[in-house]
């Protein structure tokens, strides 16, 4: 009984962490507005906002993944807690992040555009985001899980730029002269 | 004329050298990237991160890029701020609206001389509109109605026509650029009305007010994304490559579009 009890958050867990096909475009639209609506309400301060948020984000994004390509071929050469470290600190930052570009556009309205099948492992999905003057597109990029219907977000692509592309070269370049170490602290 | 035929040697050079070191192993195996599992299906996917960029420029590019930050930081955007309580939003949106409608010929030309003859007509047609029912440009009526802008630069064109966009280069004032963009920029400065290079429809009549409407049209649209800058430059471990590499990123996308 005990042991069902543990089971099943974790189980629940897992389950919300993707998504399937089917359901991408309509799941992330409900998300996307849920996230709105919490970024624009008045009443909550900064940092309940982003409380509020983190849950709904962190079922959409798979932070192993994204940390996995960041870092490349250093990767391999990590242990597993080092590795898991790595993923706690990369988390955070991209939440951070992800959080601050939000709250710059809260008066503004995001549209979910069409999904696109790049391959059969690999889905888009595309937004944009209408400002006063400017619309900027966003690309959310899924990936098919192994052996599985279930699809997760590996990068975010913001007006032609790859977020993870760009922290895998800006990894790269710190490792060449510092140590792992010293990333984790600036991270 | 001589200075314009170095540059123009000089870009083809580093387009051909740009596109040698383009060539990793990775783009001949395409074909065989299904029989790959994960984890090498996204090494494909993503650029080689120890790849070395070619960037000879660089010690001047670190320095432009710490001088334009001071002059964004101390100067540039204290007086956006301020400007920004002085003059309401709906003011600014549509000086803003104004300068982009001004700013037709580029992309008209652009789109053309890419070949792109049904987004130069909707160019067209959107300058018609918005300078008449629009009032000058004030109101983006068009886009109201579900006409876009299409904007394409000088630089996107040559890029469109596969020049390569040579090494980076950091101008003062404007920021992260490269080879083929500075001369594509100086191009659409040329035939810009907001400049001042004596054809006929250009508004200022001499380079001091060129110079003060270009100010303008910049501070204008800062004061309309504060906070931007400061909260990308958080996101970099090391500012210069960041914007290098993010620059270079976007500008590979547009000239795809």
């Amino acid at each position: 009984m005990l042991k069902k009890l543990i089971l099943l958050p974790l189980l629940t867990m897992s389950f919300l962490f993707a998504i399937e096909e089917a359901n991408i475009k309509s799941e992330m639209d409900s998300k996307i507005q849920e996230i709105t609506s919490i970024l624009q309400d008045k009443a909550l301060s900064s940092e309940s906002k982003k409380e509020k948020i983190s849950p709904t984000v962190d079922t959409i994004f798979d932070y192993k993944t994204m940390s996995k390509i960041s870092l490349g071929k250093k990767w391999k050469t990590l242990s597993s807690s080092e590795q898991e470290n790595f993923i706690q600190k990369f988390e955070t930052k991209l939440k951070n992040s992800y959080f601050e570009k939000l709250e710059l556009y809260t008066d503004q309205k995001v549209l979910v555009q069409e999904l696109e099948k790049v391959k059969s492992t690999r889905i888009q999905l595309h937004t944009d985001i209408i400002g006063v003057e400017e619309t900027y597109e966003v690309i959310y990029k899924f990936y098919k899980v192994k052996n599985s219907n279930d699809w997760r977000i590996y990068d975010v692509e913001i007006t032609g730029v790859s977020i993870i592309q760009t922290y895998r070269k800006q990894f790269s370049e710190f490792l060449k002269t510092k140590s792992f170490s010293k990333l984790l602290e600036s991270l | 004329m001589k200075y314009f035929t170095f540059l123009i040697f000089t870009l083809l050079f580093t387009t051909g050298c740009a596109t040698k070191t383009n060539l990793t192993p990775n783009d001949t195996n395409q074909s065989i990237v299904s029989q790959l599992d994960e984890s090498d299906e996204f090494d494909n996917e993503f650029e080689d991160e120890e790849k070395e960029v070619f960037d000879p420029l660089e010690g001047y590019n670190r320095w432009m890029t710490s001088v334009n930050d001071n002059i964004y930081i101390y100067a540039f955007d204290p007086v956006s701020r301020g400007y920004a309580v002085v003059v309401p939003k709906p003011a600014r949106v549509g000086l803003s609206n104004a300068f982009d409608n001004l700013k037709f010929p580029i992309r008209f030309t652009n789109n053309l001389l890419q070949l792109k003859f049904d987004h130069s007509i909707k160019e067209l047609g959107r300058f018609m509109i918005n300078s008449t029912i629009g009032v000058l440009g004030l109101f983006d009526v068009a886009k109201a109605g579900g006409v876009e802008a299409y904007p394409e630069d000088f630089g996107q064109t040559l890029g469109h026509y596969g020049v390569g966009s040579g090494f980076h280069i950091v101008l003062p004032f404007f920021g992260p650029s490269n080879l083929r963009d500075s001369l594509g920029f100086a191009v659409d400065t040329a035939i810009s009305p907001t400049t001042n290079a004596s054809l006929k429809y250009q508004i200022p009549d001499n380079t001091e007010k060129a110079l003060g409407l270009s100010t303008l049209y910049y501070l204008n649209k800062n004061s309309l994304h504060p906070g931007e800058y400061e909260s990308l430059k958080k996101d970099a471990l090391d500012v210069y490559t960041f914007f290098r590499d993010s620059y270079e990123q976007k500008r590979a996308k547009e000239i795809k579009e």
